[in-house]
């Protein structure tokens, strides 16, 4: 396996352009703005990404988009977290938009995609559910009937799903499971919208007797078994880039405050207790950044098992180091930082929403251990 | 959990209070504050008056003014019992730090015209100390004060002023002369908060409440029969008061609160995963050498100055914070939506989204990094225990 130890040049460029892009549009007042508003519900910004090429970067040629791999989208969806992002990228292309490349329907994946990378549609995979403790277990049922399905069930803390234009959902049909698609306007399906704590939008969806029509399926069996665990695993792997994004924020936000801050008449920089722990702030954001990248390039191995075991170790790591950064970035800008009006503390918020969405780090190392040992 | 062994004379002390807490205490006021809603000032102030009420409201008062005149093991039993039993902890600024202040600093004049309503809870008060260039080094605060004729003239600004948006007075540190030592030239005043010269910006916290605020001093004028003590001279005053409130916050009371809260979020939930399971127990075990440090501090002499109340306070908080953040875990996803309307009236006519009390449960994770900043930060207490430990 070759593997570069770091970004190249035309990554950093992708970097540097989604940086102006986001320093200019999504500086920390203007996301204020958009914060206060109904949710990305005019677009505006989601059809610039489009047109930054964003929203295609890791998606086929053949769609309309770059055909990146994806370290590409490890670069931007570290930016993506950096600036506090709200729109569903992660939830819309990560989480649906990759699988879909390699599973599903043809007839369904050729239509959405194309849609899916010019801007015209959001997606939302909506699987985890109220009781579902582990993330395998389905209890939405849908039942066949007149060549469709009848469903019934409850998914809950659904990521993206109040702007969404279609959702993948997951239920039990009678032994197998199975993905279809629906529109959220469908009689028979509720969505009770809100935010999460870092101003993401998500939802529970009801669904009570709601009906779909035969061309709503995607996958079944095995297949639609596949098509979640790439979905899992995309979603994993989004939020270890947006959350090494988040750290490395924190990081610089801190050091820039501790140099700049005196209290006892020297720079807090000044301070050995704090020089510590702004070296081990340091060492975690590399270790996450070494362990990330590592995840991203998997995404280019032929080995499915080395690519879980890529992909969980990041997750496992670095949920936990970027809470734990985030959480010194609070401590050592005081008061300030437990202020609404401060980012800092809006960096701990997705940090937290991050480790917990698509299995938090207990799950992912259980997923690791048996990845690469065999552990049950 | 179970009570820290105490003496058994004070066996009839802790019934006494339970008695007082089941039947004072409405149930659903005990529901809201277990389930960590954000209370009103009214909820607030309703137990406040119940416990004035019961002449409990000032615990560590002496009975000439008007307080308890408890013992500090005693209102180490009440904070317990309270927390146990959902009581709201009330605006402590007046009861903690003005009162005691003017009790042993103040002038007859200052008491007649002040204690009693702090006792009463006519007047709600505010501590105004921390300045945005004054924060852990507070002995470098700027905000002045002009001596003209028999008044002050105030001008500047305080910030992270707690419940300023409530309060009709504060209590001041200003800055009335410069000189070698920093801490000199402070002075204590009393300030009336419907003064036109005082202005609030408020300051949204973390969960999206408000609690926090700037205070601005525009040509204040305070009379010099509302300074406290000697001109210049405030910061020893202040120093030998406020040692109390660092063992007395209830630091472990609320440490002990939060577990329980804890461990029936995870007894309700039994997929919770058994390596989040073993960091409750480990909480749990710290909870109790912390139970045990603290009697060792309530029974030396002078628990304001044992190296004990820098060590209380630093674990203390830290057990609040980790309880809090895997009362989040143990949720789930459903700790995740942010719900302000149900964090503060739980959920009314709707099917609740998760458990019934998910929706406070993040947000006080979030709020309560503060714990750690506020009354001292984590790195100024082990200043303070190394220095106690290696000398200066
Ligand atoms: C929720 C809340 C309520 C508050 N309520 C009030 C109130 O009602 N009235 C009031 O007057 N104030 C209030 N405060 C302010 C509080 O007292 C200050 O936040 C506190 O003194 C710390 O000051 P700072 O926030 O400016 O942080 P700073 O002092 O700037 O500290 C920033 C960081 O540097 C560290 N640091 C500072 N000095 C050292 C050192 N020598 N060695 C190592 N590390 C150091 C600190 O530990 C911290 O991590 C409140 C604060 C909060 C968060």
């Amino acid at each position: 396996m070759s593997m570069s130890s770091s970004p190249g040049e035309d990554l950093l460029a992708i970097e540097e352009a989604a940086n102006n892009f986001l320093s200019q549009e999504y500086d920390f007042r203007r996301r204020n703005i958009y914060l206060q508003g109904t949710g990305n519900v005019e677009r505006s910004l989601w059809r610039r990404f489009a047109d930054l090429g964003w929203l295609g970067l890791s998606l086929p040629e053949d769609y309309g988009g770059a055909g990146g791999s994806a370290v590409e989208s490890w670069m931007l969806l570290q930016r993506l977290g950096a600036y506090l992002v709200l729109e569903p990228y992660l939830s819309s292309v990560v989480v649906c938009g990759w699988p879909l490349v390699t599973h599903g329907r043809k007839q369904v994946r050729d239509r959405l995609l194309p849609e899916l990378i010019a801007g015209r549609i959001q997606l939302s995979l909506a699987l985890n559910e109220p009781e579902g403790k582990h993330p395998n277990i389905i209890t939405t049922l849908a039942t066949p009937m007149d060549g469709g399905w009848r469903l019934v069930g409850h998914k809950s803390v659904v990521l993206g799903a109040p702007t969404a234009d279609y959702l993948l959902l997951s239920a039990r049909c009678d032994a197998q499971r199975i993905v279809l698609l629906i529109r959220p306007d469908d009689a028979g399906v509720m969505i009770r919208p809100y935010r999460l704590i870092d101003g993401r939008t998500a939802g529970e969806i009801l669904f009570d007797g709601a009906r779909v029509g035969p061309d709503s399926l995607l996958a079944v069996g095995p297949e639609a078994d596949e098509l979640l665990d790439v979905a899992r695993l995309a979603g994993a792997f989004g939020c270890v880039a947006e959350s090494v994004g988040v750290m490395k924020a924190a990081l610089a936000a801190t050091v820039e405050h501790v140099r700049a801050r005196r209290q006892f008449g020297q720079a807090l920089s000044g301070f050995q207790a704090i020089r510590h722990r702004i070296a081990a702030m340091h060492i975690a954001c590399e270790e996450a950044d070494a362990l990330g990248w590592r995840a991203a390039q998997a995404y280019s191995l032929a080995d499915p098992k080395e690519r879980l075991a890529a992909i969980a170790a990041a997750k496992s790591d670095v949920g936990q180091s970027a809470r734990r950064v985030c959480e010194e970035a609070v401590q050592f800008h005081g008061a300030i930082a437990i202020t609404d009006e401060f980012p800092v503390g809006h960096y701990l918020k997705r940090a937290v929403v991050n480790e917990r969405l698509f299995g938090n780090s207990e799950l992912w190392t259980e997923h690791f251990s048996k990845a690469v040992f065999g552990w049950p | 959990m179970s009570d820290v062994p105490v003496a058994d004379e004070l066996g009839g002390f802790r019934a006494e209070v339970q008695r007082f807490l089941v039947s004072a205490l409405p149930p659903e006021l005990a529901a809201r504050t277990k389930a960590g809603h954000t209370l009103s000032r009214d909820e607030l102030m309703f137990w406040h008056r119940t416990l004035h009420g019961r002449g409990w409201v000032a615990p560590g008062w002496p009975t000439e003014h008007g307080g308890a005149g408890w013992s500090i093991l005693q209102r180490h039993i009440y904070d317990e019992e309270a927390a146990r039993a959902g009581a709201p902890s009330i605006i402590p600024m007046a009861l903690t730090i003005v009162g005691p202040l003017l009790i042993a600093h103040g002038t007859d004049a200052q008491r007649t015209k002040y204690l009693p309503r702090i006792l009463d809870g006519s007047e709600i008060w505010c501590q105004a100390w921390s300045e945005p260039e004054a924060g852990s080094d507070l002995a470098s605060l700027r905000c002045h004060a002009e001596r003209i004729g028999d008044e002050y003239v105030v001008n500047g600004t305080k910030i992270w002023t707690t419940f300023a948006q409530w309060a009709d007075r504060c209590m001041l540190l200003a800055r009335t002369a410069t000189g070698d030592r920093q801490q000199f030239g402070i002075t204590i005043l009393l300030i009336d908060m419907k003064d036109p010269g005082v202005s609030i910006r408020p300051l949204p916290s973390l969960d999206g409440m408000h609690v926090l605020n700037q205070v601005y001093f525009d040509n204040v004028r305070v009379l010099v029969s509302d300074r406290v003590g000697p001109e210049d001279e405030g910061w020893g005053l202040l120093k030998s008061t406020v040692g109390h409130e660092r063992i007395l916050n209830a630091d472990v009371g609320r440490a002990r609160a939060l577990l329980d809260r804890l461990i029936r979020t995870v007894q309700a939930n039994p997929g919770a995963q058994p390596g989040l399971r073993s960091r409750v127990a480990r909480a749990a075990i710290r909870l109790r050498s912390l139970e045990v440090l603290v009697m060792r501090a309530l029974d030396s002499p002078d628990p304001a100055n044992a190296s004990g109340a820098s060590i209380i306070k630093l674990l203390g908080t830290e057990l609040q914070q980790e309880a809090s953040w895997l009362m989040s875990e143990a949720l789930g996803l459903y700790g995740l939506p942010y719900l302000p309307d149900v964090m503060q009236n739980g959920w009314q006519n709707e099917i609740p989204i998760g458990p019934d009390d998910a929706a406070t449960v993040t947000p006080f994770y979030l709020f309560w990094r503060k714990a750690s900043i506020s009354a001292g930060t984590s790195e100024i207490m082990r200043n303070l225990i190394a220095q106690q430990v290696l000398g200066r």
